[in-house]
């Protein structure tokens, strides 16, 4: 079963093409990594996919139904929730209420609400500092009340915008043991945009490959790691194979 | 059912602000017994009444962070509803309250809906925008009686229905009453969907929309909610004072009034609105006392209006009970 399928999607700022007849599709329990230099148009793609951008053209389909250029709260309500690359929040929330604020999306009763929070925390490992706001946590903390609020909308699918950036290398290893989990016991689809090479490669059953807004590979990672296509544009010319050093 | 629980229910609250809102509740249910002048009972009226006004905007302002001056457009729109119609057909005010917050709420709808495609400071300009069209109608208008304003026609004998009374011991039991149903409204309020909604959507709208939130939507409720605080006021206000005009009941001043009550005792707290309007009404009150009409010549309230802004912007944005917050988490 396809829960997510993206049809030639165009997307452009003025004269700047962001994506261009990206198409590319993610089945039920997989997860799918996408990676791209910078300026890829991976970000882009999120917010077309999750409603933040209306696309100039193609479809969005998401389990069947084609979702194409719906507003962000819509399409988490239909079960696609997402995290952001910078989790910023000026507010006075804490983070057992940032949970909840996530839960309330289905649910209307503050003690159902408040029941299902505390399970999402205490298996983010966010018991201790529930009481806490985001800005007084550690970045490797941040990223986990985002992966937390976001599942606690209860998504099918759950989209990461590089939920490993900033974190140090004992950090991406945990993250990636709680990614898996997450997946296992929610029963969910990841669709992870990533630069730690350590945790896309190691965690994605498929990566697909973006450059300059087009899609230039699909594969297991090891495929996408041999691909000259995907070295050039992560190198540069000289340093795919039979180039010139 | 939880509704209702959780409205009486302020165990969330540290037990030193629980005892201070118990002696607080036995206060307000004595003061006429010990305190025979009009003058004050006057105050405390006027103080219930802008902490029903001040908890009403909490909502949007407050918890929402959209800051809205225009509230007394819906004061007036229900002030004058209530008034119209005990004039014109005699309709008493348990019947023509509702009806005036009726119409206040449709009103709000009507403005939230176009308004609220705005953000921050546009927002707030075009509220005053709207509120100022509004009362420059209303003050052309004769048929609600233009710059003259409005009298109502005094009852023979006292009379509930109509909210008339001799002693304005009624008066004060009426708005404790209000103030209240206003007090627990919004403590149920903050622990609702709505207010966790509104304080994701202060912190930041585009996570708030990943969160499955309608932003726009939530913003137009408690807009309408809001207004629906201070329409009861205004109905309050007419049967209270029994003469209305524009500059009493939708002047850009008392729209200003109403947000600075709530962010001076604290925004987004629950006992901010109150604690703001303790403050503010006395001293408007004593100012007015003091130095008499010249008050309004002078512009003296004006000046100490836009001290406190000023204040509250430099020092605490979260008002007098950001202060106590601050000390409280440096004790710990």
């Amino acid at each position: 079963m396809k829960v997510l399928e993206v049809i030639e999607l165009d997307k452009r700022f003025g004269g700047v093409v962001a994506n261009s007849k990206v198409t590319f599709s993610v089945d039920e329990g997989e997860i799918v990594g996408l990676i791209g230099p910078n300026g890829a148009g991976k970000t882009t793609l999120f917010n077309c996919i999750a409603g933040y951008h209306k696309p100039d053209g193609g479809k969005v389909i998401f389990m069947g139904k084609d979702i194409t250029g719906w507003p962000p709260h819509k399409t988490n309500r239909e079960g696609i929730a997402r995290t952001f690359q910078v989790i910023e929040s000026g507010g006075d929330l804490s983070v057992k209420e940032e949970v909840m604020v996530g839960a309330f999306c289905k649910i209307a009763q503050r003690q159902e609400a408040s029941t299902l929070a505390e399970e999402i925390v205490d298996f983010m490992g966010l018991r201790e500092v529930k009481e806490m706001r985001l800005t007084e946590l550690p970045v490797a903390m941040q990223k986990r009340v985002g992966l937390a609020r976001a599942l606690a909308t209860q998504p099918k699918l759950l989209m990461l915008d590089e939920v490993a950036a900033g974190l140090t290398p004992s950090e991406i290893e945990e993250m990636k043991g709680l990614l898996r989990r997450i997946k296992e016991q929610w029963k969910l689809t990841l669709l992870i945009i990533e630069h730690v090479m350590e945790l896309v490669m190691g965690l994605s059953d498929r990566v697909i490959v973006l450059d300059s807004g087009v899609k230039i590979a699909e594969g297991t990672p090891e495929e996408v790691a041999n691909n000259e296509e995907v070295i050039k544009a992560y190198l540069g010319e000289k340093y795919a194979k039979g180039g010139k050093y | 059912m939880e509704a209702i629980k959780d409205a009486f229910d302020f165990s969330d609250f540290p037990r030193s602000e629980r005892i201070g809102l118990l002696l607080f509740s036995i206060f307000s249910l004595t003061f006429p017994w010990f305190v025979s002048s009009s003058f004050a009972r006057a105050v405390m009226i006027q103080f219930f009444l802008f902490s029903l006004y001040g908890m009403g905007w909490n909502t949007i302002g407050g918890y929402g962070g959209q800051v809205a001056l225009g509230k007394a457009q819906y004061v007036g729109i229900s002030a004058y509803t209530v008034a119209m119609m005990m004039i014109l057909w005699d309709v008493p005010f348990w019947v023509s309250m509702p009806i005036g917050v009726i119409l206040a709420v449709l009103w709000s709808f009507m403005i939230g809906y176009p308004l609220f495609r705005l953000k921050g400071h546009y927002f707030a300009i075009a509220t005053i925008a709207v509120s100022l069209v509004l009362q420059d109608l209303f003050r052309n208008w004769e048929f609600v009686g233009g710059v003259r304003g409005v009298s109502l026609p005094f009852k023979k004998t006292p009379n509930f229905l109509y909210m008339q009374f001799r002693s304005d011991v009624y008066y004060y039991y009426f708005i404790l009453l209000f103030f209240a149903a206003g007090l627990l409204y919004m403590n149920w309020f903050r622990k609702s969907r709505l207010g966790y909604q509104l304080r994701a959507i202060k912190a930041n709208e585009d996570v708030a929309a990943s969160l499955g939130i309608n932003v726009r939507w939530a913003k137009i409720k408690a807009y309408a909610i809001a207004s629906a605080f201070v329409a009861v006021g205004g109905a309050f206000h007419t049967v209270y004072h029994m003469y209305i005009d524009t500059s009493s009941v939708m002047h850009l001043e008392l729209s200003i009034l109403i947000a600075l009550m709530a962010m001076l005792g604290g925004a987004a707290s629950l006992w901010g609105p109150i604690i703001g309007a303790a403050i503010l009404v006395p001293l408007d009150r004593y100012l007015g006392s003091w130095i008499g009409g010249v008050k309004s010549l002078l512009g003296l309230d004006l000046v100490i209006y836009s001290i406190i802004i000023m204040l509250i912007a430099a020092v605490e944005p979260r008002g007098i009970w950001g202060l106590v917050e601050r000390a409280r988490a440096k004790r710990r």
